[in-house]
């Protein structure tokens, strides 16, 4: 148990922000984390790689949570809750992120901000690396369309 | 080689995660499943010994609740309601000191600042302004729109769940407690004087009743970690509480127009909502069975729900009679119901490029009756009604500002500017029901 609970105090942290990076949701992040770790905790003993089944879990259970009110609950929200102090471009480029397709928006978090593989998002994403490459290349033109550049 | 589109997300996305999570992990606690499947225990005679004690005493608490004649009770969807005291939770309000606010300057706009001493009776509106997530130095701010006045009712570190009262003269919010816990407070706007009690640790939101006399909490109880529409009086004695059914997650609290029910959605997983509907005074829960992501009501027996997957159903708090709204597009949130609960708004359900049409249809019959036109191109934020007219959120440049649409030409009357810059930031709107009025 102390394995689990050590497991869980280094991992939060980085699972906390992945998630609220794929979700956009102040309001359903935390539980989202809560549920994969909870999920963890059932076949943590029996696991060889258990930071690679978290990782699995946690964007499965955003890709979840977006099909249904994601979308919708994010335009709800007034103003995205940003931290520090934030360019103005920089928040049109988080605002075009946020309008993409859930599987573009993960492709872009886990290699721009994760810095994971190819063949690490393929994993989690249940693809071929070069679906990857091209989820990836369809994003960034759709951002470059959005943003003018 | 990275290039500049790359380098601007990697960048954008960076700026974001700062600040997530706002604390360190919570203390790891295994749901009760995981906890008699892994963690069974082997009993030893004294265990036994303890165990036989904690199940007199039980009997004896419940015992004595059940000869108590007010409905001070929980339930659970799907069970019978027992008169039993609702775990984690006390009838007797305790009394706590609220967290100090952090030294240092509040992060609003310096023109904010030298409004914060205007006396304000009566607030409209009210929002939350913090630095960043979980700031110690958030404060809520409460508008005049008459006088265009803004005044700081509360200087503390605050979670962004809150709720004005029906007339305006109070605020309930959500305190962190240094104990893990969550405080209920409650400033009296005229004078800034607030009162606490503390609640569980996980508080989703608060609301007022109609009448302004009882608050609803959708809370998590720290023992059976259900999640709960806890029904207390101002002063915070319980009055009624009933739990989702177990694994199910509470979400989109709202008070029936008579206060007589409060409604909550309970999702299972991460699967299908289904409407919850607590009788206050009987204590009595009741499920509808069509799938939502949020309810508002319609009136004392009616609820009116945005689908999963698009569009709007109405349906009866039994949850036998159902019937869509037969418009395209989404409804507006739960704040697009009408103060008269005759009406609703219903925005287009794509993304929306350039100008956009809000339009207002009948829930009964389902007919357009106005179309008014958004303040900003793109699909706007809608914050609820002024009278007969439509509060929207529109953004400027450093700024944003609450306008009054009322046509589907004119440009709309800004009623509130609020303070927001690159350093702060606001979570939460809500406007008092007398204003939404008109």
């Amino acid at each position: 148990m102390s394995g689990f609970t050590g497991f869980y105090e280094s991992h939060y942290a980085a699972t906390a922000r992945l998630a609220y990076l794929l979700t956009q949701s102040d309001l359903v992040y935390e539980d989202l984390v809560q549920e994969a770790f909870t999920k963890l905790h059932d076949r943590f003993d029996d696991l060889d790689r258990p930071a690679a089944y978290l990782r699995v879990t946690i964007v499965n259970l955003c890709r979840q949570w977006h099909r249904g009110e994601g979308r919708r609950a994010r335009r709800h929200q007034l103003v995205a809750p940003i931290a520090g102090d934030v360019a103005p471009d920089l928040i049109d480029v988080l605002d075009a992120v946020v309008n993409l397709p859930y599987r573009q928006r993960a492709v872009l978090v886990l290699r721009y901000w994760a810095g994971w593989s190819e063949a690490e998002i393929a994993e989690v994403l249940s693809c071929r690396p070069g679906t990857v490459k091209s989820t990836a290349a369809r994003a960034l033109s759709r951002l470059r369309t959005e943003l003018g550049t | 080689m990275t290039g500049p589109i790359e380098h601007r997300v990697r960048e954008a996305l960076r700026v974001q995660a700062q600040g997530v999570p706002a604390d360190g992990p919570p203390p790891w606690r295994a749901s009760g499943r995981q906890t008699k499947h892994r963690c069974r225990p082997t009993w030893s005679r004294p265990m036994v010994a303890v165990a036989a004690s904690i199940a007199l005493a039980a009997v004896v608490l419940i015992v004595r609740s059940s000869e108590r004649t007010e409905p001070r009770t929980t339930v659970v969807a799907g069970q019978p309601a027992a008169p039993a005291e609702t775990p984690g939770l006390q009838s007797t309000p305790l009394a706590v000191e609220l967290l100090p606010a952090a030294p240092g300057p509040r992060p609003v706009l310096a023109d904010v600042e030298t409004l914060v001493a205007s006396p304000i009776e009566r607030a409209s509106m009210a929002f939350q302004a913090g630095r960043s997530r979980g700031d110690t130095r958030s404060s809520w701010f409460v508008s005049d729109p008459r006088a265009q006045t803004l005044r700081a009712v509360v200087d503390l570190p605050v979670s962004g769940a809150g709720d004005l009262s029906p007339d305006g003269t109070a605020l309930v919010f959500v305190n962190p407690l240094a104990d893990g816990r969550s405080a209920i407070a409650v400033a009296d706007i005229p004078t800034g004087r607030t009162t606490a009690y503390a609640r569980a640790s996980a508080v989703k939101t608060v609301k007022w009743s109609p009448s302004g006399s009882q608050l609803a909490v959708l809370e998590k109880t720290d023992t059976d970690l259900l999640w709960r529409a806890t029904v207390v009086e101002r002063d915070g004695s319980l009055v009624a509480s009933g739990g989702v059914a177990e694994g199910e997650q509470g979400s989109s609290l709202a008070w029936s127009p008579d206060g007589s029910q409060v409604a909550m959605l309970g999702c299972q997983g991460l699967g299908a909502c289904r409407g919850t509907v607590l009788n206050v005074a009987r204590n009595e829960l009741s499920r509808t069975s069509e799938p939502a992501i949020w309810m508002a009501w319609a009136d004392a027996r009616h609820l009116v729900g945005e689908r999963r997957f698009g569009g709007a159903l109405v349906t009866d708090t039994a949850g036998v009679t159902q019937r869509e709204i037969a418009v395209d597009g989404r409804p507006a949130g739960p704040q697009a119901v009408s103060p008269d609960g005759k009406s609703i708004l219903m925005l287009p359900s794509s993304s929306g490029i350039g100008q956009t049409f809000i339009r207002v249809v009948n829930i009964e019959t389902g007919a357009t009756t106005r179309e008014l036109v958004a303040p900003q191109d793109g699909v706007p934020s809608v914050l609820g009604w002024r009278g007969s007219d439509v509060l929207v959120v529109r953004e400027r440049p450093g700024r944003l500002e609450v306008v009054r649409v009322r046509s589907t030409v004119a440009a709309g009357e800004v009623v509130l500017v609020r303070p927001f810059s690159g350093e702060g930031f606001s979570s939460t709107l809500v406007v008092a029901e007398w204003f939404a009025a008109g």
